[in-house]
């Protein structure tokens, strides 16, 4: 059963780059924990951190209460899975796999036992002989998550285990994944820039923008709460339009157009009356049309985006570009078309701090924690 | 493609004329080892003598201590080769998996260590393994020759080929450096590590100056040396002899080269990544 992980104040710096200046978070015991950002945001030095190859600058960092920062990486109880799976190439799957179990001297009935189930699990019965070059790249991401859950660590980290995997062979890795989680319950901690996975495998996401965390949430309310403006445009394909809007009477004025709000939003936006207002809607909340509809804006198509089922298409609102998602075909760019946000699904951001204002009370209880 | 066809002739023919230009010396030798002198000065272009004759190799065992001097010069030379690899294992081995505050510093001074000349250092090594009594041994000169910094270059650049997360695998069950080395980093090195020990092996065989320096008494010589006795006790007089002793000499390099350039070939360090 996986074990607590917390991070109390943690800082990292590079020479004189700040990685990430001031971190804080506890990962419950068991718990799918997904480290989500772009390239390049610190994501992955966090997992390095928590593995021992990385130093804290300063901070602290605790696995089940004790503090791990001069915990050399063998004692940590950790499993990982590498990005390119870092095999051993001259050793075959069965020596990959039990390689650390005999040299930690676990009995050779225990390291048999483990090995079959785990075998079992990743389903690799009968490659035992391969060698990893005679692998191919879903056999050897399988060794890899073997040779992780013999070891029957509290932790299993995973640095973007499924990004050198095609898109088929990813859904069947996850399921794998989530199957390891159930049977041994070890404390995950995912690292990924694909919002996908993020989505589909944590049970809570960490999203971080240049090491700083932007929301820590479940997934429901990262996509449907989002906590900013970065993690709104960061979840979601094709990503959240969010363009400056002015509140006055009730209404959105977006340059000379306007867009009534309902009572509620009437309601709620009382203190910001001729304020500049971040106006977000994601593409699939977004209707359009070509017929007039009532209180609707009108934008000019930019370029259509096909995305099987349905359709990008990419408006020009006064100085803005918003994105719709339609399942109707034939776009043609150019064109003046209608379009209207569903008044349940807005989201408005502060211009500076670029925070969430909220929701109306009335819409709350949905998504309510 | 009839044009590219005539350059691949061309390539050819320039490799074969290469070829026989290193080969030659070496043909030019074993032929004339096996002419009496006579012959060879008869006939000294004849890469075929007309009545092979064995007995300037017999003659070897007669006027030196021909068995003494092969096991003194593979004594010295293996060594030599052992000792260094092992060093330059364990340092290249520290340098790129042990990054501590100097290390960048320590591999440079390694590196400059390359470009000092042997005439530099051998007058302070003579000096010193004179006044350890290490006169006319073995030992002598063996001594100052454990370390080598271009070996030490060669295993660290192709180390820092190993993919570091591989070394971070390990690293998580709990594994000593020791161990690390032993099953991992050496078999992924091995291509590298043989070549290397083939390079080293020669370069201690062939050895001249410096155990020229020390050792005094023939049944202490290498073969180089006891090549040179040859040239210049007989003035060269008995060519066919020296002959003999320049293919007893370049033989036994030979057949290591032959028996261990099979594990060279053949290396897949980087598939266990991807």
């Amino acid at each position: 059963m996986g074990k607590e992980i917390v991070f109390d104040n943690v800082r990292k710096k590079y020479k004189d780059i700040e990685i990430i200046p001031n971190m804080n978070f506890r990962v419950e015991p068991g718990e799918r924990l997904i480290l989500l950002g772009p390239s390049g945001c610190g994501k992955s030095t966090i997992l390095r951190m928590i593995a021992g190859f990385e130093f804290v600058t300063e901070g602290e960092i605790r696995l089940d209460g004790q503090v791990v920062n001069d915990v050399p990486s063998g004692k940590r109880n950790i499993a990982m899975v590498f990005q390119n799976y870092a095999l051993y190439p001259h050793m075959t799957v069965l020596q990959n796999i039990t390689y650390g179990l005999k040299a930690n001297k676990v009995p050779l009935t225990e390291i048999e036992n483990r090995v079959d189930l785990a075998l079992d699990i990743v389903e690799l019965k009968g490659y035992e002989n391969r060698k990893p070059h005679e692998l191919s790249g879903g056999q050897r991401q399988r060794v890899a998550l073997a040779r992780a859950i013999v070891k029957k660590c509290e932790y299993l980290l995973l640095d973007e285990p499924l990004s050198n995997l095609d898109a088929k062979l990813r859904v069947s890795a996850r399921k794998h994944l989530l199957n390891i989680h159930e049977k041994f319950g070890q404390t995950f901690i995912y690292v990924t820039h694909d919002q996908i996975e993020a989505m589909t495998l944590g049970q809570k996401i960490v999203l971080i923008n240049e090491g700083e965390i932007q929301m820590f949430d479940t997934p429901e309310h990262i996509y449907n709460r989002p906590a900013n403006v970065f993690t709104a445009q960061f979840i979601g394909s094709p990503p959240m339009s969010v363009i400056e809007a002015r509140y006055e009477n009730g209404k959105m004025y977006f340059g000379n157009q306007e867009y009534q709000l309902d009572q509620q939003w009437v309601d709620f936006l009382k203190n910001y009356t001729k304020k500049t207002i971040l106006f977000g809607i994601r593409p699939e909340h977004l209707e359009i049309s070509v017929s007039y509809m009532d209180n609707s804006l009108v934008g000019v198509v930019n370029y259509i985006e096909t995305q099987g089922k349905d359709y990008g298409v990419y408006l020009q609102l006064n100085n803005h570009e918003v994105v719709a998602l339609s399942e109707r075909k034939n776009w043609t760019v150019g064109g003046e078309k209608y379009i209207r946000p569903m008044q349940t699904e807005l989201h408005l951001f502060d211009p500076d701090s670029r925070l969430n204002l909220g929701y109306p009370e009335t819409m709350t209880s949905r998504y309510d924690r | 493609m009839k044009t590219n066809k005539l350059v691949q002739l061309l390539w050819h023919v320039a490799f074969i004329i290469t070829v026989l230009i290193l080969l030659y010396p070496i043909l030019f030798a074993i032929a004339n080892s096996f002419k009496t002198n006579a012959a060879a000065f008869a006939a000294i272009l004849r890469l075929f003598p007309v009545e092979p004759v064995v007995d300037n190799y017999l003659a070897l065992f007669d006027k030196i201590p021909l068995v003494h001097i092969i096991t003194n010069t593979f004594t010295v030379a293996a060594i030599i080769t052992m000792v260094k690899l092992i060093t330059a294992f364990c340092a290249a081995y520290a340098l790129v998996f042990i990054p501590v505050r100097g290390s960048k510093v320590l591999y440079f001074l390694f590196l400059l260590s390359m470009f000092v000349p042997f005439t530099a250092t051998m007058i302070p090594n003579y000096l010193t393994v004179s006044a350890m009594n290490l006169n006319d041994t073995l030992m002598g000169v063996i001594l100052p020759q454990l370390v080598t910094g271009s070996g030490i270059f060669l295993l660290h650049q192709t180390m820092k080929t190993i993919p570091i997360a591989i070394i971070d695998a390990v690293k998580l069950d709990d594994i000593g450096h020791f161990k690390i080395m032993k099953d991992i980093v050496l078999p992924l090195l091995k291509p590298q590590i043989i070549s290397t020990g083939i390079w080293l092996f020669i370069g201690a065989w062939n050895e001249y100056v410096w155990p020229q320096l020390i050792l005094k008494t023939k049944e202490n010589y290498t073969l180089p040396l006891a090549l040179q006795l040859f040239v210049s006790e007989e003035k060269g007089s008995n060519f066919a002899l020296i002959m003999a002793m320049s293919v007893v000499t370049m033989i036994i390099p030979l057949l290591l080269y032959l028996i261990f350039q099979r594990q060279i070939i053949g290396t897949f360090t980087s598939s266990g990544i991807k």
